[in-house]
This record gives structure tokens, C-alpha cells and sequence, in this order.
């Protein structure tokens, strides 16, 4: 049971990073390159606030997921880590 | 270094190609209609782009569609691949609504419950019509969206005209886009400058402008760069003034010292004196003011004998799109030999020191301008060459 969360909770990364290489036009990365625990914004990705937005729209369209609370959002959107958990907890079947 | 028109595309009510358009013209023909591509109560008369192919139709972007449309048909005209990432290509394109004004359902939604369909809010960021067509035309070199109220196509030619001549790009896509919209439609209606009739531009009896949308797209080359590849000009973009007015938000100021000195920058850029134009595609929108300051200044530029037109009456006003689409036609009818006449007048105006053409009208000469005058009190005009 445990494994079968850990790789469901692995193919969401990975659809994640496959995702914002994407919607992001992220262009010299490929998403293979980009680490479960990488951080989104400033250091890690360096994404920006239009980058935010972008997230916002991508959850909802993928996933069907709306997220509400800006406080929340900053933990969630963390790193690819703390987001690909948040989707595998609030994902609509 | 002279800056080579290779290639023109437009859509309108007028029709879905230059060709069309020019059948329009020449018959006479005003596709006007009511509202139908959205739902509104409002009963003035608009001109609507009656038919878009599947391939450019994307939901809520209706701006970026014409603008696409009409740039594979310019890019065709130009003998240029779909896709121009061996070159140094340039986009510049002119908007009011871009597909950015499609968001009031995201709005009533997030009013009543905090939470709304995102789709808008993509759409947005995907809405930068520059940006969407260099990404689509693989275009990489500079992209500019100009949004300068009504004279944005032109002024967006005008840009694309420097970039040009300074060797920043080889190739420019230049032009504008708008498709009609609810918010300008309210906006324009609650100024009371709407017509309820077809517009009658320079008529005595004109009451108001009528709204359009449409796309308007020149293909521009450095003169060096088209020949090496195997082209022989025709057109050339040889000239671009532009000047604002300093004045009032939505009246052009009465002197019409702000559009004379665009003109005057214009004819200048290009080295050639007012004579030498043998036609002005003028902004000439039906309003009882605009007509009045742009008659008064053409004359007093060109004097009472200078051969001109508006087509807003075969295509409405189409704001962002304007400057495109009367580049496009004043290219055309440069290089064909011919000007339409202008549609809706009928009986002069006696404040107004000339009358446009009446009839279709063969012309000789070499240099032609396209004027707009904007909300905000921009002015621009370009001048055309045939070679």
C-alpha cells in the first residue's frame, strides 16, 4: 500500500515537472534535470510571480484543484516536493 | 536603406483575404450587421468578420485568430516559410482589445463565490498578441504589442520601420488586430459617438462612427535582404510620423496641430514634399470632430485638390486593427492604381475645406499616406512608395 502512494506521489512529480517545463516555457531545462526537492522560486527555478499564476492555472486545469488561501499557498508551492504532496493529498479522483 | 513592403494579408467584414477585401471596395459592398459574436442588447450597426478558418480559431482569443490569419497570408504574399527562426525576424503588431477583454464571466463567478474557471486568466497570459505570433511564426527577433488607442497599427508599422532601417531585424511582421468586444462596444456607446446608421465619414449629415474588427498585417524587409533572396520591390514603407496632441482624452484638439505635425514628420522621414502624395487613406472615423480637424489639416497640408478616402465605412472603425488594414489597402491601391470611393458620403460639409472621392478613381503617382488619429490625442501617419 505504502509503495503503491510513493509511486503514485513519484508519477505526480514527475507530471509536475513535465508540466511546468511546459506552461513555463522553461527552456533550457529538461524535466528530468529538475530534483524532487527543488525549490520553485528564487534560488531553486527562479520562477517569478507571473510564474505563480501560471501554477494556479495548471492546478486547476490538470488536477481540479483551487488553491484559496494565499498562506497555505506559499507552503505549498515551496518546492516541487511540497507540491506534488499537496496535489497527491487533494487530488480529485 | 530602403525598407521593402513583401507582403500583405488582411481580414475584415470586408472579406477573409486582401482579394476579397478589394472586391468589397470596389462594389461598393459594407458588410454591416448587428451584434452577433457575443450576446448584447445594444442594436448598433457592426462589422463583423464573417468567416474564419478552422485552423486560426481559438476559444476566447478572437484578436490573436485575425491576427494570425492575416499573417499567413501576408507571409504567402511575402514567399516566406511559415516559420522564420533562420531569420532575423521582428513582430510589431498594434491592439486595443488584444483577447484580453474576454473575462467578465471570470469576474461575475469571482464576485459571487470567490472562485471562478481559470480559463480567462490563461487566456490573458497567452494574450500578447506580439508575443503569441513570434511563438507561432518562430519569430526571434524583437516583439512589440503597441497599444496606443486607435492609431496602434500604424504606430506599430512605424516601430517596425526603425527596428528595420537600424538593423536590429531583416524581416518585420507589421501591423494591427482587434475583433469586437463588449467593453469597447459599452465604452464607445456610453461617449455617444456610436451611429446608429452606417457611418457617413465627411458627410455633413454624419452621425458617429460605427465598430469593426479585423486584422491588417504588412510583411516588411530590409531592401538588401529581399533582393539577396530573390526579390524584386514593388512597395516600399518609405516614411513614418507620428506626434501627440497634448490636448483631451477622447476630442483631437481643434487646431489639428498635433496630426499636421505628424504628417509634416512623415513626408519629411520619407524626403518628399506634400505634392508628391497623389492620395490620403484617411483616418476619417464618421465623428462629427474627427472628420472636422483631420478635413481642416489635410487641406491646409495638401491643399483642396488632394485626392482622399476613408474605408471605415467597409470595415467600421476596427481601433487596434485600423492602422493595419488602411496600410494594407493604401499598399493595394498603390500598387493597382486605384482608390475606392469613400463610402457613406453623400453631401458636403461646409466646415470641412474638402470632399472625399465619390467613385472609384484610377490614380498615377508614387507616394500615397495612411493617416490615424487616436484616443489620447496620438496622431501617426506612414507614407507608401511604389516603385
Amino acid at each position: 500500500m505504502e509503495d503503491s502512494k510513493e509511486m503514485s506521489l513519484g508519477g505526480i512529480r514527475k507530471l509536475l515537472k513535465d508540466l511546468l517545463v511546459e506552461n513555463l516555457s522553461l527552456e533550457d531545462i529538461q524535466p528530468e534535470d529538475i530534483k524532487d526537492d527543488e525549490i520553485l522560486f528564487g534560488d531553486g527555478l527562479g520562477l517569478d510571480s507571473l510564474d505563480a499564476v501560471e501554477i494556479v492555472v495548471l492546478l486547476q486545469r490538470n488536477f481540479g484543484l483551487e488553491v484559496r488561501d494565499m498562506k497555505q499557498g506559499r507552503e505549498i508551492f515551496y518546492s516541487i516536493d511540497t507540491l506534488a504532496r499537496y496535489v497527491h493529498g487533494n487530488i480529485k479522483k | 536603406m530602403k525598407i521593402v513592403i513583401s507582403g500583405i494579408g488582411t481580414v475584415s467584414a470586408a472579406g477573409i483575404n486582401l482579394s476579397e477585401n478589394l472586391d468589397s471596395l470596389r462594389h461598393g459592398k459594407r458588410n454591416s450587421g448587428p451584434v452577433s459574436v457575443f450576446s448584447s442588447c445594444l442594436s448598433y450597426p457592426v462589422f463583423e468578420v464573417k468567416y474564419l478558418p478552422e485552423k486560426w480559431k481559438i476559444d476566447g482569443m478572437r484578436t490573436l485568430s485575425l491576427a494570425l490569419a492575416a499573417t499567413e497570408e501576408a507571409l504567402n504574399d511575402a514567399g516566406l516559410p511559415k516559420q522564420l527562426s533562420e531569420f532575423k525576424a521582428g513582430v510589431c503588431l498594434g491592439t486595443t482589445v488584444a483577447s484580453q477583454l474576454n473575462d467578465m464571466d471570470f469576474y461575475n463567478s469571482f464576485r459571487k463565490s470567490g472562485s471562478a474557471d481559470l480559463k480567462p486568466v490563461d487566456r490573458f497570459l497567452r494574450g500578447n498578441i506580439a508575443e503569441a505570433v513570434a511563438h507561432t511564426v518562430k519569430a526571434i527577433g524583437p516583439a512589440t504589442t503597441v497599444v496606443n488607442a486607435c492609431s496602434s497599427g500604424t504606430d506599430a508599422i512605424g516601430i517596425a520601420l526603425s527596428w528595420l532601417k537600424s538593423g536590429i531585424c531583416n524581416v518585420a511582421i507589421a501591423g494591427g488586430a482587434d475583433e469586437l468586444n463588449r467593453v469597447p462596444l459599452c465604452g464607445f456607446g456610453s461617449l455617444g459617438i456610436l451611429s446608429n446608421s452606417l457611418c457617413a465619414p465627411f458627410d455633413r449629415n454624419r452621425a458617429g462612427l460605427n465598430l469593426g474588427e479585423g486584422a491588417g498585417i504588412l510583411v516588411l524587409e530590409r531592401e538588401d535582404f529581399y533582393i539577396r533572396r530573390g526579390g524584386k520591390p514593388v512597395l516600399y514603407l518609405s516614411g513614418y510620423g507620428s506626434a501627440a496632441d497634448a490636448y483631451h482624452l477622447t476630442a483631437p484638439r481643434p487646431d489639428g496641430k498635433g496630426l499636421e505635425s505628424a504628417l509634416r514628420s512623415a513626408l519629411y522621414d520619407s524626403g518628399i514634399s506634400p505634392e508628391e502624395v497623389c492620395f490620403v487613406n484617411a483616418h476619417g472615423t464618421g465623428t462629427i470632430d474627427n472628420d472636422k480637424v483631420e478635413g481642416s489639416v489635410l487641406s491646409r497640408v495638401f491643399g483642396e485638390n488632394i485626392s482622399f478616402f476613408s474605408t471605415k465605412g467597409y470595415t467600421g472603425h476596427t481601433l487596434g486593427g485600423a492602422g493595419g488594414i488602411e496600410a494594407a489597402y493604401t499598399a493595394a491601391a498603390l500598387k493597382e492604381g486605384w482608390i475606392p470611393a469613400s463610402a457613406g458620403f453623400a453631401c458636403r460639409d461646409d466646415e470641412i475645406p474638402l470632399t472625399p472621392v465619390t467613385e472609384n478613381t484610377d490614380i498615377k503617382g508614387s507616394f500615397a499616406v495612411s493617416t490615424s488619429l487616436a484616443f489620447g490625442g496620438n496622431n501617426a501617419a506612414i507614407v507608401i512608395e511604389r516603385a
